[in-house]
């Protein structure tokens, strides 16, 4: 009955459009909402419907008496003013009507209402978070829990600058797509980084506004498998209208095969990232070229001279060609009270490669290179301000090279994040500790690598375990025996800080 | 009282009976220092006319950029600028100051006062305008461009613009306090200053409708100058009002800008249903029917305007016990218009109609407006709102209630009162045919743009996708019909103070409010230098 009304209306909107403007008749009008892919979609789909309806009605009945009154007391037809001016029971009447009429539509429209907002019971979680000018997605529980990847655009710029033609889903398509099982109710927790978003997929009838700071949720419950297209919603500046969303609704079997497939390429990915990886500066350069071309370009344009004053130039910069510490720190935080939002959230490989790529493309010619290894140390810094990131990686404190050359044991050997050779603070208390052990031939010493529990536990350990190793050459190389070292098992230190107590080897007087 | 007021007002003038010994300064004087209730208002028309060529032809570019996807004109944050400065212009610089003139021309000729209550007061009112359109013109050619933030200037992304965001914000402050002063005015003029015997509900409906016009604006206008100025703390001082990150609520500024949002609507639309309410009857050649329900409908929707600003802000994610709350609120308001609208036919039912072009555009007001009110109506229940929240189906909502509202009803006022004004006749059939060309290339314009939003078209963005591509077309040229179109309006304005025929003192017959009845066309410079006697 209701879907009848809804085709009754369509068919008549169209026949209402093929009158008004017969030249382009032929061409495909969408005239009503599309079509839904959810139960709660159809039950919308319905309300506007019946709803639309109600106001055609009573349009027609007040416009068709003012029409008659139009046609039939005219001036011109010789028609009599009466004199009436108010009538109580008609002003009674017509206050009362529209009251009942709204009455009556509240009743579907706000059992329809609460069945949007029940977010409860869901099968998998997916929080989506709204960027300038992308969306990033985790699965956070259920089935695919772990995944995680960013969807942006995946139209070439020649087709929306008109040098190509455009594609049959121009401006609608991204490089990744969100993919959902089919009848299996799917809660979106919404979040933004920078400024307010809103993820929007009609076929799918969800709309939440993706508001920094702060989590929303929505929900659907996809009936057919397929692909649904929809964009952000909200106002978000430069590239508001090219950041889409698309997914993909697969049945059971399929969404379990790529859950698979997407755990085996994060365990690939995991691999070819390993914290102890030795770049190159060319791998560096290329992995941030494309960072570079899927994050940074929309503002900083592939030029790299921007489009100033909002969207300052790199090519030539002082940040980026100026101490390593601050371009990164700028990457990782951004700078509050501009454009420029904070990119921690992509991973220590991305940042350095974009940092090392911006360093030495357009007029950059630095040959600096920024390792995964140094980003993981400036993250250690937290949500520390902007300038003093980059401050615990270089200074040595006084107190601690005071302590080392008193020769006195214990004492720390500091390492620069992700190396297994001392920083030069570091060095100093070796040699401290050599001098030490060199006058006291007795003394015995036992050596403990530390880290902390942030990012991949076993490659920490690994690490920390290099380092003592490290440590114990290093002594060996200056002569004490190796009966007077003592190694111990790499311990953990509990994350925070600065993150240099969980860069250290100590060297204690053996018990 | 009012006899007591009214001569203090114009004491200089006492005796001056008779007008050709009016004292009015020559030359850019007497527009630069003007203290007179018809020179400012005619300054306040003129100046919006400017204003809405200037936002007409942002809104032209922003058709042209959308006649085909793909980008072919303009970039991206230039055509954001444009449609936020579109709104800003439209909404402070063209709509509400045409309104405050024709209250300025009207309300002391409509309650037998000689001029405004605080004519200085009214001078500033009006000279604050042009420096605020100044600033807003001047946005543009800041730094980085426009603030391409949206009229809603919306947190945080107003945070992130450049200079421009500032010069809009400072406009802001000027237009708003330029408001509250006309404000001020009105409400003094109205209640101090009738004649005697024009009690309150005798008063023609156009200044009932101002009077709660005026109240609105004293009410919401500081609301509005307290979100634009924590917005500029926030960009300049360190204050995280509207900052996630240091505690502060980017919703929060939505809730203060909608509680300004909402009633500025009305604020809008109200004044438009006064002018209609007069043309419809004096067409009519019958009184307006339950005038008194008018009244309290006016002041309903007026006090319903207050409690139902989330309505703007379905999405934003709000718990769904105040989902509900704002959504039968809203749907309430329904009912007082619903009346209005009743009245309006009611009032013809029976009549004696003639269709002058004043009479066609409060008919066009009448038909489109009640569209565009059931659009809102479609739009308040939360479920459907969800799917077409800022989309063009909103666009197009809008458009109907404020350009074929607000607009349609303007050009009804000026039509019906250009006699008066100018003591000239405008040409009727070029009055016509601006009428008929506005109707039809609005429609085309609008119209096609509910289906773009049902369809899914998001609002504000400079490019689409290929399903949305013939309808655009459609509109875009619909707009440039509509825009051409009203440069017909300003050749009719012209033509009528320069070469108009003479026009009766009282032009239609059908009109029955004292500037009809009691003054000669046109009126004299002081409008009654002696209180008429209302019966």
């Amino acid at each position: 009955m209701r879907n009848k009304l809804a085709q009754i209306f369509a068919a008549l909107s169209k026949a209402a459009m093929l009158l008004m403007i017969p030249a382009v008749a032929f061409a495909e009008y969408k005239l009503n909402l599309q079509t839904p892919n959810t139960a709660l979609g159809h039950t919308i789909f319905d309300l506007h419907t019946i709803i639309t309806w109600i106001c055609v009605v009573v349009f027609v009945l007040v416009f068709g008496f003012m029409f008659y009154a139009v046609y039939a007391h005219r001036k011109s037809v010789g028609h009599k003013a009466a004199n009436f001016h108010e009538h109580f029971w008609v002003e009674v009447a017509w206050t009362l009507a529209p009251a009942i009429i709204l009455l009556t539509m509240m009743v579907p429209a706000t059992k329809s209402l609460v069945m949007l907002r029940d977010t409860s019971d869901a099968d998998l979680t997916i929080k989506a978070t709204g960027y300038q000018w992308k969306w990033g997605y985790d699965y956070i529980r259920g089935e695919g829990e772990g995944i995680s990847f960013y969807s942006s655009l995946s139209t070439p710029q020649a087709q929306i600058q008109g040098t190509e033609p455009k594609g049959e889903h121009y401006l609608l398509e991204t490089d990744t797509v969100v993919v959902v099982p089919v009848g299996k109710k799917v809660r979106m927790l919404v979040t933004a980084a920078d400024v307010i978003h809103a993820w929007w997929v009609p076929a799918l009838s969800v709309k939440q506004d993706a508001v920094p700071g702060f989590i929303r949720d929505t929900w659907f419950k996809a009936e057919k498998p397929g692909i649904f297209r929809g964009q952000c919603a909200e106002l978000c500046g430069k590239d508001h209208g090219f950041m889409p969303i698309v997914v993909e609704v697969k049945s059971a079997a399929d969404y379990s095969a790529w859950v698979a497939s997407q755990k085996a390429n994060m365990k690939k990915a995991a691999v070819a990232e390993a914290p102890d990886k030795a770049w190159t500066l060319d791998e560096l350069k290329a992995r941030g070229e494309k960072v570079y071309a899927s994050n940074c370009v929309a503002c900083h344009q592939a030029s790299g001279m921007g489009l100033p004053p909002t969207f300052p130039a790199l090519s030539g910069s002082k940040i980026a060609t100026g101490p390593k510490e601050g371009h990164l720190a700028m990457v990782l935080n951004g700078k509050a009270g501009t454009a420029m939002a904070a990119f921690k959230h992509l991973s220590d490989a991305d940042i350095a490669g974009v940092v090392t790529y911006e360093r030495n493309a357009w007029a950059n010619k630095t040959g600096d290179m920024v390792t995964p290894a140094e980003v993981k140390a400036a993250r250690g810094g937290g949500a520390a301000p902007v300038a003093a990131a980059p401050a615990a990686e270089v200074v040595a404190p006084a107190a601690a090279v005071a302590a080392g050359a008193t020769g006195a044991l214990p004492a720390a050997v500091y390492y620069d994040s992700g190396k297994a050779t001392a920083s030069a603070e570091g060095k100093t208390s070796l040699d401290a500790v050599i001098a030490h052990l060199k006058t006291n031939a007795d003394a015995k010493v036992e050596v403990t690598g530390y880290t902390d529990k942030a990012g991949n536990l076993a490659a920490n350990m690994e690490l920390a375990k290099q380092r003592a190793v490290s440590v114990r050459d290093a002594l060996m190389a200056a002569g004490v025996a190796k009966e007077r070292i003592s190694m111990k098992p790499p311990a953990t230190v509990e994350a925070g800080g600065d993150g240099k107590q969980a860069r250290r080897v100590d060297i204690k007087p053996t018990a | 009282m009012s006899t007591a007021t009214h001569d203090a007002a114009h004491g200089h003038d006492h005796g001056h009976d008779d007008h050709a010994h009016e004292h009015k300064p020559y030359g850019m004087m007497r527009w630069v220092g003007s203290t007179n209730h018809k020179d400012i208002g005619t300054m306040y028309l003129w100046f919006s006319f400017t204003m809405f060529l200037v936002g007409g032809v942002m809104a032209l570019i922003i058709r042209a950029e959308l006649f085909q996807p793909g980008l072919q004109i303009v970039r991206p944050e230039f055509f954001n600028s444009m449609t936020t400065y579109h709104g800003l212009i439209m909404v402070f610089g063209a709509i509400m100051p045409a309104f405050v003139g024709f209250a300025n021309w009207l309300i002391p000729m409509q309650i037998g006062a000689p001029d405004m209550a605080f004519p200085r007061m009214n001078n500033l009112s009006f000279w604050l305008l042009p420096p605020a359109a100044m600033l807003l013109i001047a946005a543009q050619f800041a730094p980085g461009g426009g603030a391409g933030v949206g009229w809603t200037m919306y947190a945080p992304l107003t945070t992130q613009a450049g200079p421009a965001m500032d010069l809009t914000i400072f406009a802001v402050h000027i237009l708003g306090m330029s408001s509250i002063m006309g404000s001020i005015n009105i409400i003094t003029t109205i209640l101090n200053m009738r004649a005697p015997g024009m009690g309150l509900m005798k008063m023609p409906l156009f200044c009932w409708t101002w009077l709660i016009t005026a109240y609105l604006l004293v009410a919401s206008m500081p609301v509005l100058a307290g979100a634009v100025t924590m917005t500029l703390t926030d960009r300049h001082f360190g204050t995280n009002f509207f900052n996630a990150a240091g505690g502060g609520d980017p919703v929060l500024y939505q809730h203060i800008f909608w509680f300004f949002g909402h009633p500025e609507v009305y604020i809008i639309a109200i004044p438009a249903f006064g002018v209609v309410s007069q043309v419809i009857p004096a067409f009519s050649r019958k009184p307006l029917f339950g005038y008194a329900s008018m009244v309290y409908a006016t002041a309903s929707i007026a006090i319903l305007s207050f409690m139902v600003w989330a309505h703007h802000m379905y999405t934003v994610g709000m718990p769904v016990e105040t989902q509900l709350f704002f959504m039968y609120a809203t749907t309430l308001i329904a009912i007082p218009t619903g009346v209005k609208v009743f009245n309006w036919v009611a009032t013809m039912w029976k009549g004696s109609l003639t269709f002058e072009t004043p009479m066609l555009f409060a008919l066009g007001f009448l038909f489109l407006f009640t569209l565009g009110g059931f659009t809102g109506l479609v739009l308040s229940i939360v479920p459907v709102d969800v799917q077409i929240h800022d989309t063009y189906y909103v666009v197009a909502h809008f458009h109907y209630v404020m350009v074929a509202g607000a607009l349609f009803s303007a050009f009804a006022g000026i039509y019906f009162w250009l006699p008066k004004w100018t003591g000239r006749m405008y040409n009727e059939t070029l009055g016509k045919w601006h009428f008929w060309l506005s109707l039809v290339f609005f429609n085309v314009t609008f119209f096609v743009q509910h289906f773009l939003g049902l369809a899914g078209m998001p609002r504000r963005v400079p490019d689409y996708a290929l399903q949305f591509a013939e309808f655009n077309a459609i509109s875009s040229v619909g707009a440039f019909g509509f825009g051409l179109s009203q440069l017909l309006f300003l050749y009719i304005v012209l033509k009528c103070i320069c070469s108009g025929e003479k026009a009766l003192d009282k032009q239609w017959e059908g009109a029955d409010s004292i500037e009809w009845t009691m003054l000669p066309s046109p009126a004299p410079y002081h409008s009654f230098t002696t209180p008429p006697t209302i019966k």
